[in-house]
């Protein structure tokens, strides 16, 4: 792929690699792509998770390697150190998007993190000029890219570790779960756009018209959003939904159990700039109804069911459709199954090189980064 | 509401008109009235306050117009008149025989006790303002704590059921081990 005279190093750059995290786990695929195409590559990050410690150098040694010969793969992200580094650094910048939550979110449940997402959006601006190449990991983000003026984009789906799938689930969550009652799952943060108020709506009116005995599963972090959370506690005991679990951070064999009890999978989110969930919904059969919204239509490929409003009586009446007729219910996992094989045939290493290839095959322009201003 | 499929045979409309007749034969059932469905469906969350941002008007109000409640008073406030032209007049007597008054009572104490009391007023609206805040963000911090307290809870049946689960589940090993003779 590098010509004579291309680069020979790709690092990546990120201000958190966490354990069990989508963005962790493409940022390992990619570090993997890469040292098997021959290049010389690393992950560099500001925080690491203890269990990731072996998998990234810290921060302060990116200057080591930091030279008008690299290429920087940063993984953008709101007000880190990272983005102070990289924009200053003489590397070759390309920018990896995963989305800014837009920050009306969280306005009255955490208006400090407002404040970030606010200005992360200006910052991500700031980059369009010190950037030469910005991939999304969606349609719909290389769109925002354009918009927030970046000149050459393109689309990097988030690649799946689909064998860690097929490891055993904890035993211990798997038996919790699977207690004979119908279990609706949503795996994601517990943040305001992710509409888990609308969840508890839709549940609430689930159990009351049609099964007594079920359970609303939510899989996902809630620490830091404890406002939010709070309010979602209080619905749910106000409309006398019961067995609302909230299970905070899981290891990965506890979703891989959560998944697996799963009946069906219900996604109510407005603001998805992926929603790697929806896949590995889809990865374990399960059948995933899905609000149409950001790149969520994009992720599904077609499979599943979109919906197209959200009026709760009726999201009830169709889960209780999707768990009682079993036509209707093989009919969207066979829908599911096609989007799946087209998500496994995608040679993730090729892609990666692919898009990468206008950066890798021209050397450096002369000056690049003697230009950039400073972020505000 | 709609929704897509995209598999073949599925009839999107025919799906939804048994959904809405499922529901509806609940409602006839009497299990949800149409009432209940729309309060379930449109309730909002709380708005979070946050106690820092609490800011009441009270104290400004109260200072803005203070004739409305606290006592208007200087030193010759007795000797004045509210009756016009003659109750000028009688001001002015009132003044010229304000030595010979004083032959026959002292003033002055009730003078410094009325002003007194007037600043003591003021200065109680400023105690009162602040216990109104400090009475609300206490209040909102009982919520606060109440709702970390229902979490906790929550957390903790949680773990114990997990507690419960893993017990079930050591004591089948063990009993299934003592069959196969292992211990």
């Amino acid at each position: 792929m590098s010509p004579a005279g291309g680069p020979r190093r790709v690092h990546q750059l990120l201000a958190a690699l966490a354990y069990g995290d989508a963005i962790g786990n493409e940022a390992l695929a990619i570090r993997g792509h890469l040292r098997r195409a021959g290049f010389e590559s690393d992950i560099f990050a500001e925080h690491v998770h203890p269990r990731m410690a072996r998998e990234a150098r810290p921060l302060w040694q990116y200057p080591e390697v930091s030279s008008p010969d690299t290429v920087c793969l940063f993984h953008f992200s709101i007000g880190s150190g990272a983005a102070r580094l990289i924009f200053h650094a003489p590397d070759r910048l390309v920018s990896i998007y995963h989305n800014i939550t837009p920050a009306e979110w969280f306005l009255g449940f955490h208006p400090h993190l407002a404040g970030l997402c606010y200005h992360g959006r200006r910052e991500l601006a700031a980059f369009a000029p010190r950037t030469e190449l910005a991939l999304g990991d969606s349609e719909y983000n290389r769109r925002e890219l354009e918009a927030a003026g970046y000149a050459r984009t393109g689309v990097l789906p988030i690649v799946l570790d689909l064998e860690s799938y097929r490891r055993p689930e904890s035993p211990v969550a798997r038996r919790l779960y699977d207690d004979g009652r119908t279990n609706i799952l949503f795996v994601g943060r517990v943040i305001p756009n992710k509409k888990i108020d609308d969840l508890i709506r839709v549940f609430a009116l689930y159990q009351r018209l049609f099964d007594r005995h079920s359970r609303l599963l939510l899989v996902g972090d809630y620490r830091g959003h404890e406002k939010y959370y709070d309010r979602l506690q209080e619905l749910a005991r106000a409309r006398g939904a019961q067995e609302v679990v909230f299970t905070g951070p899981v290891d990965d064999d506890e979703l891989r159990a959560a998944y697996r009890s799963a009946d069906l999978f219900l996604c109510l989110s407005e603001h998805e700039g992926f929603c790697v969930p929806l896949l590995e919904a889809m990865a374990f059969e399960v059948p995933v109804v899905a609000f149409d919204a950001g790149a969520v239509r994009e992720t599904l490929r077609g499979g599943g069911v979109l919906l197209r409003d959200k009026e709760p009586a009726t999201v009830a009446g169709l889960v209780r459709r999707l768990l009682t007729d079993e036509a209707l219910r093989a009919r969207v996992l066979e829908t599911q199954a096609r989007a799946m094989a087209e998500v496994r045939a995608t040679d993730f290493g090729a892609l990666l090189l692919e898009r990468l290839r206008p950066v890798l095959q021209t050397p450096a322009p002369a000056g690049a980064a003697a230009e950039v201003r400073a972020p505000s | 509401m709609t929704f897509e499929i995209r598999a073949e045979g599925v009839d999107v409309e025919a799906v939804m008109r048994d959904i809405r007749a499922a529901i509806e034969e609940k409602k006839k059932a009497g299990l949800l009235t149409d009432e209940e469905i729309r309060e379930i469906a449109s309730r909002p969350l709380r708005p979070v306050l946050q106690p820092h941002d609490l800011k009441s008007g009270l104290l400004a109000e109260l200072l803005e117009r203070p004739s409305r409640w606290n006592a208007e008073f200087e030193s010759d406030a007795i000797y004045r008149s509210s009756r016009g032209g003659a109750g000028r007049v009688l001001e002015a007597v009132r003044r010229a025989l304000r030595p010979i008054q004083k032959l026959f009572w002292n003033p002055t104490p009730m003078l410094a006790a009325l002003s007194r009391q007037k600043d003591i007023n003021a200065a109680y609206a400023h105690l009162l303002h602040n216990l109104v805040l400090e009475v609300t963000r206490l209040n909102l911090e009982i919520v606060d704590l109440r709702s970390r307290t229902l979490q906790l809870q929550g957390r903790l049946e949680f773990q114990a059921r997990r507690e419960k689960t893993l017990e079930t589940m050591a004591l089948g090993r063990t009993a299934s081990d003592r069959e196969d003779g292992a211990i």
